[in-house]
């Protein structure tokens, strides 16, 4: 047998007087159970190994580095996948081999990553002013989703009300999550804001929840969500909102203006993008038994006991899949805890201040953007009479070149251009989501604007 | 033979105060930018900005330090945590703790993956386009099946996305309405029935007979023109293997449904046994767990998603596809389940898991199913002659296990008062992570499931077998010891660690400090 | 200032058990009694009643122990050193009566737990006294063990109670209690009777069970349960009923009367009959299409023929096993050993024709398939 650095055991000597302990010959005599029926016929046919490191490294550095970064290039791009900086001790923590190596350890072994995750639903819940927050879902999409069914199951309702302007994957997502439910659009007004006569129009008694993004997938913020919030309360709707977090140190938290439910993505909070793989999704209540009861996740409790030391627990586990299987609300399996120790020490590192200034940052950057293009005369901002946070619309109709095109071109000048609203809502015409974000030098974007300037 | 000396452990216990404890008002560890002297006069002032309705009334109340400070905060914190890095985590069964190559974290931790914006140009992203389809294909050998997506985010999500496919199968046809019941088995993992029944399923659990599996007999017993398919772990979380599989599957699929195997105890079957032989439609495989990308306080994870040729169609979008000289991301869902999760997923998980499958190649991934079986069948042998107060189920129907077994304390705690979580707890006392125990039900009664992987060497065996000894030994002498324990964890027990109604949670620290008159 | 002590209650049936060695199925009374010692059997309740108490000790000081006179505990305690006080005094031959006065005297008391060592027939005395009022836990020193209060073995038993001794929260669950008849058990012919409910603490790694909050989950399970129930009912179509509180969970979610401990009739979601006989339950039968909704008793699994009389033979042969819904919510499904139902009816074909596979609903839509046998 060759020798596999990872594999202990593949060495002969040992393997041997193993074996010997066992009373077998060799291994396939002890799983000699296994029918033949049922057994591969030929070995897999795959790829020759790289078995020593060195070369294995070569390979792969070989693959990822034809990739060109958002680092290398400036990138406009968000979409629901965000640019932030990710603080140095973000990474040196979540890439502790005891947090990165750790699993279902509890109470004891794991003591400290209880207390990471503690600390993260504590202090999402001072951003948010909730006093319950459950240990991270998958990404801010599922958090919607179980949101959704949450107001489903608190009041038996059948019609979910989302934005038509809504982040279409998370509405895709919605679309397969929430089997059994109606999700009804609700149009927006011209500005983006959402047209509350239609919203008006079609609450009924059948309508579980009003769900809105604020801010919205287009950028801007949601002005009237305290009115929506009231509208939704007047049929016994639940009211959902999902924020981002990181509009949440200048933003009011979604329950200072009446959402019953809060949901959105941490991976704002000290996490890179990854190509999309670093999402994960927070979910937020009031403490109440109706919502505590319809929570499918871990709840971490904290606990003293007689000498004084806190300790952590998970709370009401009857809940949840692993102990009632499919009598638990929803399933549960392994989430996104490395995210959650990940959040909290980047929420312990901004502070109330750090978070301010972030959204101050954001703020003057993409109204100081919007300004810069408006300089070019022929693009237009639909949303111009709205307020944006991080993120806004530009159309480019009539100008005889698709956003595509317009991207292609920019990529010339290493530019990411923002997302091409086309492929996903034809409605909006030529236009594209630009997003900038503490990381976006103010030189960037006057790059950006030169660029488009002479690609236009 | 001569156990090795136990280890005088004691884990870090910092006594470390919550971090809202130790704020001081005014600290910063993180100062962002100012931009308002060259903003300000193209935009106006920030208060302009925002609507008024929206402002923040009152700051965040969130923790103020030093960064020296919450370093050494997160970094004790860490030392308070048993990661399978540091300990011989042979306990924790069904999870497959094996190691996670470090060069496999530089290549995740590369600005190079990590600073990749999913909506990227797919000209700017052709590295991880690639990589993502060749482990497609690699996970199509593996798993003898037609199409992969990676799309969810561990098993659970793996299991929902096959339910998800299952369902959208079965509306194509015509038949959603009639085939509305899936069937399983008590000792696959939960997520086989939470999943399905999440997506709207009917469920039917099945219960071993006195074979460890359940009977063929059974089955019959249970299909019918409802079934929509069956969800099964084989090798279940006892290690035993149902040699019956293709009559099970063949039944299924005479009444109609479709077989979903879940390969979350695939270990031992690396280079024996794919979903393909087994007769399965769709299959997942935790990346996490049997490919070796780390658990990372459980996720993120990722679950690859295999199918058959007849059920591509319906897997979720985007995927990527090649046209022989360059790779494109695929958006087309017409006739997908949509999105389970959004963008391609969790890639951290499939970048370590493609590295971990190109070291190893055909051989070196039927050398880790035969350790891991080695290890296993080495270990029980020892546990079961060597250990008093502990059994093992079917054991005469099933002498032979495959990567994992799930024994019983049982005899131990009708002897001695000494339960499976007693003796789970003081495990931590020699230096292991606590062990699991079982899933729900408990099947097994005092149950015990250990995974010794093809990562422990025969000593690191050795020295958890000592530990488990020693312990068996003080159950029957001192078993005081043994019901106090843990004795050198970062706390000492918590003697109240259950609520009885919501107002007692405390999940944040405004709501213990509100029940504790401190808000 | 005294520190606080945990009151426990203790009762020991001296005589328990001592038929079982002897084969004597039961000292229910007095004649048995005799003849069992006769054949040379001696107490066996009281050891067993050691074996649970040892749990204790290392928590004697914090504990006082409220029990009855001599062998009924208050022995036994001396002897162990645990700290207790004979509220009742019994009769040198102690007897049914003195379980219950004994009970009686001991509740009274601010008890966490009530502890017996005993079988079935104890377990029903106590009942008729304490009902639901006061946690009680067997310590299975009997012949007859079929009601579903009593611990795996006295030491499992013990490690309960220590856990309550040692202040640790400890659920407790409503568990039923069944007795046969024992001159019936004796000639071979088994007639058992639910004679009621007590609450039961339990904890999983000791009953093998699965912990419930206060607002347990099993509300919801029984709750999903009736309304499957309900959403499959079909018109016209009696449903009796049977016992116990799970199967009228279907009772309660259609806001009807019921008597707990007998069968009732439904029809088109009204009660028609409450406790019925065997014998107006076949009028039933003959009268129309009749469906059975039942639940089994936890730990043993009986389904039919331990304390629901009134599904006799007949009537289970009449209506059959397509028109026979089972249901348990989940703590109930695993406190059933073997995960395996029984039916001892009398007549042999009819139990025959119940074996094999019966799924058991136990919520919205979900069921565990168990063999019956």
């Amino acid at each position: 047998m060759l020798h596999y650095p990872y594999i202990p055991n593949s060495n002969e000597a040992v393997r041997k007087e193993m074996l010997d302990f066992i009373g077998a010959k060799s291994v396939e005599e002890i799983y000699s159970f296994i029918p033949d029926e049922v057994r591969m016929k030929k070995p897999l046919n795959l790829p020759e190994a790289f078995t020593s490191e060195v070369t294995l490294k070569r390979h792969v550095d070989g693959i990822l580095n034809q990739d060109s970064t958002c680092d290398e290039n400036i990138s406009f791009l968000g979409a629901g996948c965000y640019n932030h900086y990710v603080p140095a001790i973000c990474d040196e923590i979540n890439g502790r081999s005891e947090f990165l190596t750790a699993y279902s350890g509890d109470t004891y072994a794991d003591h400290g990553k209880l207390q990471a995750f503690f600390e993260f639903t504590s202090m999402m819940g001072e951003l948010l002013n909730m006093d319950v927050v459950s240990f991270p879902t998958y990404d801010g999409g599922q958090a919607a989703s179980t949101a959704i069914m949450m107001s489903h199951r608190i009041n038996k309702c059948t019609t979910a009300l989302v934005p038509e302007t809504m982040n279409p994957n998370l509405r895709s997502q919605l679309d397969c999550y929430c089997g059994g439910m109606k999700l009804v659009s609700i149009k927006s007004r011209k500005d983006g804001q959402l047209d509350l006569s239609d919203l008006k129009n079609k609450l009924s008694g059948d309508v579980a929840c009003v769900f809105i993004q604020n801010p919205a997938f287009l950028g801007f913020f949601e002005e009237q969500c305290e009115e929506i919030g009231k509208l939704a309360h007047s049929v016994g709707a639940e009211y959902i909102v999902y924020a981002d977090p990181s509009s949440l140190g200048v933003a009011a938290a979604p329950a200072d203006y009446g959402a019953d439910i809060a949901c959105g993505d941490i991976q704002p909070l000290g996490i890179h993008m990854s190509y999309g793989g670093g999402l994960g999704g927070y979910l937020a209540t009031r403490q109440e038994e109706q919502y505590v009861m319809n929570y499918p996740h871990h709840l971490y409790s904290i606990f003293e006991n007689s000498k004084g030391q806190f300790g952590y627990a998970r709370a009401l586990p009857e809940r949840t899949s692993y102990y009632v299987r499919e009598k638990a609300v929803e399933y549960l399996g392994t989430c996104v805890g490395l995210w959650a120790v990940t959040a909290a020490v980047y929420l312990a590192l901004m502070g109330p201040d750090g978070m301010k200034e972030l959204g101050e940052n954001i703020l003057y950057k993409s109204n100081y953007a919007q300004k810069k293009l408006s300089g070019i005369k022929t693009i237009t901002f639909p949303h111009k009479n709205s307020h944006s946070f991080m993120e806004f619309v530009v159309n480019f109709d009539g100008l005889g070149k698709t956003v595509a095109e317009i991207n292609k071109e920019l990529l010339k000048h290493h530019i990411f251009g923002g997302y091409d609203l086309s492929r996903q809502m034809p409605s909006m015409g030529q236009s594209m989501l630009v997003c900038v974000t503490e990381k976006t030098e103010l030189s960037e974007i006057d790059a950006f604007v030169e660029a488009l300037k002479k690609i236009l | 033979m001569s156990d090795p000396k136990l280890r005088n452990f004691h884990e870090a216990q910092w006594d470390e105060p919550i971090i809202f404890e130790q704020s001081v008002p005014g600290s910063r560890s993180m100062l962002i930018p100012d931009v308002s002297k060259e903003a300000a006069p193209v935009t106006g002032e920030v208060s302009g900005l925002m609507p008024e309705s929206l402002k923040r009334s009152k700051k965040p109340a969130l923790p103020e330090l030093g960064q020296p400070q919450v370093l050494r905060h997160y970094l004790r914190l860490s030392q308070e945590t048993i990661g399978q890095d540091i300990n011989i985590d042979i306990g924790l069964g069904t999870c497959t703790m094996k190691y996670s190559p470090k060069i496999n974290e530089q290549f995740v931790r590369s600005p190079k993956f990590a600073e990749m914006h999913p909506y990227q140009d797919d000209d700017t992203a052709q590295g991880i386009l690639k990589l993502i389809y060749d482990f497609e294909q690699i996970m199509k050998e593996i798993s003898g099946l037609d199409a992969v997506s990676f799309q969810a985010g561990g098993g659970g999500q793996g299991i929902y996305a096959n339910a998800a496919v299952l369902k959208k199968y079965f509306e194509d046809r015509g038949e959603a309405d009639k085939r509305t019941q899936i069937i399983t088995t008590i000792l696959s993992h939960p997520l086989n029935s939470a999943a399905p029944a999440t997506k709207g399923f009917e469920v039917i659990s099945l219960y071993p007979d006195e074979n460890g599996y359940p009977s063929l007999e059974n089955l019959k017993a249970v299909v019918s023109e409802k079934t929509a398919g069956i969800f099964i772990t084989n090798p279940e979380d006892t290690g035993v293997f149902n040699p019956i599989i293709r009559q099970f599957v063949d039944v299924v699929h005479e009444a109609g449904g479709l077989c979903v195997c879940d390969m979350a105890d695939y270990n031992g079957l690396f280079g024996l046994v794919r979903a393909k032989e087994l007769g399965a439609d769709m299959c997942h495989f935790n990346l996490h767990k049997a490919f070796a990308s780390p658990h990372a306080c459980m996720g993120p994870g990722c679950a690859a998603q295999c199918v058959s040729a007849e059920l591509e169609k319906y897997l979720p979008r985007p995927r990527v596809r090649f046209d022989g000289t360059r790779y494109y991301t695929d958006y087309e869902d017409r006739d997908s389940v949509g999105k389970i999760r959004q963008f391609h997923g969790a890639l951290s998980a499939v970048i370590r898991a493609y590295s971990w499958v190109m070291s190893l190649g055909t051989e070196g991934l039927k050398a880790v199913g035969e350790t891991a079986i080695l290890n296993n069948n080495y270990m029980m042998k020892r546990v079961l002659n060597e250990v008093r107060g502990i059994t093992m189920s079917w054991a005469e129907e099933a002498p032979n296990r495959l990567e994992q077994v799930r024994y019983s304390f049982e005899t131990m705690l009708k002897e001695t008062g000494v339960s499976a979580e007693h003796v789970n707890r003081h495990m931590l006392d020699f230096g292991f992570q606590r062990f699991f125990p079982s899933h729900h039900p408990l099947i097994v009664p005092e149950p015990y499931t250990p995974e010794p992987t093809e990562s422990y060497s025969k000593a690191d065996i050795d020295e958890y077998i000592a530990a488990l000894k020693k312990i068996s030994e003080e159950a029957y002498s001192t078993p005081e010891v043994v019901l106090t324990a843990p004795h050198n964890g970062p706390i000492s027990v918590l003697e109240n660690d259950h609520i009885e109604t919501v107002d007692q949670l405390a999940v944040t620290w405004r709501s213990y400090k509100k029940q504790h008159g401190k808000a | 200032m005294e520190k606080h002590k945990i009151c426990l209650g203790l009762i020991v049936n001296p005589i328990a058990g001592m038929g079982g060695k002897v084969a004597l199925k039961g000292t229910d009374g007095r004649e048995i009694l005799a003849a069992a010692r006769a054949r040379g059997a001696v107490p066996e309740a009281p050891k067993k009643a050691e074996r649970a108490l040892k749990k204790l000790l290392p928590y004697a000081e914090n504990l006082m122990v409220y029990t009855a006179s001599g062998q009924m505990g208050e022995a036994l305690c001396k002897d162990l050193g645990l700290p207790c006080e004979s509220v009742y005094e019994s009769g040198k031959e102690t007897t049914a009566e003195d379980t219950m006065r004994a009970a009686d005297a001991i509740r009274k008391f601010p008890i966490k737990v009530l502890l017996f060592a005993g079988g079935d027939g104890t377990a029903r005395n106590i009942c008729q006294v304490v009902g639901e009022t006061v946690p009680v836990l067997g310590i299975p020193a009997g012949v007859k063990i079929q009601s579903a209060v009593f611990g795996l073995s006295p030491e499992a038993s013990g490690a309960i109670t220590a856990l309550i001794a040692r202040e640790n929260p400890v659920s407790v669950s409503s568990r039923e209690v069944v007795d046969l008849n024992e001159d019936d058990y004796r000639t071979g012919h088994v007639s058992a009777k639910l004679y009621g409910f007590m609450q039961v603490p339990y904890e999983p790694a000791y009953l093998q069970t699965m912990k419930q909050s206060g607002f347990s989950s099993e509300n919801d399970q029984l709750g999903g349960i009736a309304v499957y129930l309900e959403e499959k009912m079909e018109p016209g179509v009696y449903y009796a009923i049977g016992s116990g509180s799970t199967a009228k969970c279907i009772s309660k979610r259609l806001g009807i009367e019921y008597e707990l401990l007998g069968v009732d009739i439904i029809r088109d979601k009204k009660l028609i009959a409450k406790d019925v006989t065997e014998e107006e339950l076949w009028n039933y039968v003959q009268k129309g299409k009749l469906r059975i909704i039942v639940s089994p008793i936890g730990g043993q699994g009986f389904l039919f023929g331990r304390g629901n009389h009134q599904f006799s033979s007949r009537v289970l042969s009449a209506v059959g096993k397509e028109n026979i819904t089972v249901i348990a919510p989940e703590s109930k499904l695993i406190s059933i050993s073997n995960h395996t139902l029984h039916i001892d009816c009398t007549d042999e074909a009819v139990n025959n024709s119940l074996h094999g596979y019966i799924n058991i609903l136990c919520g919205y839509g979900y069921f565990h398939s168990f063999r019956c046998c």
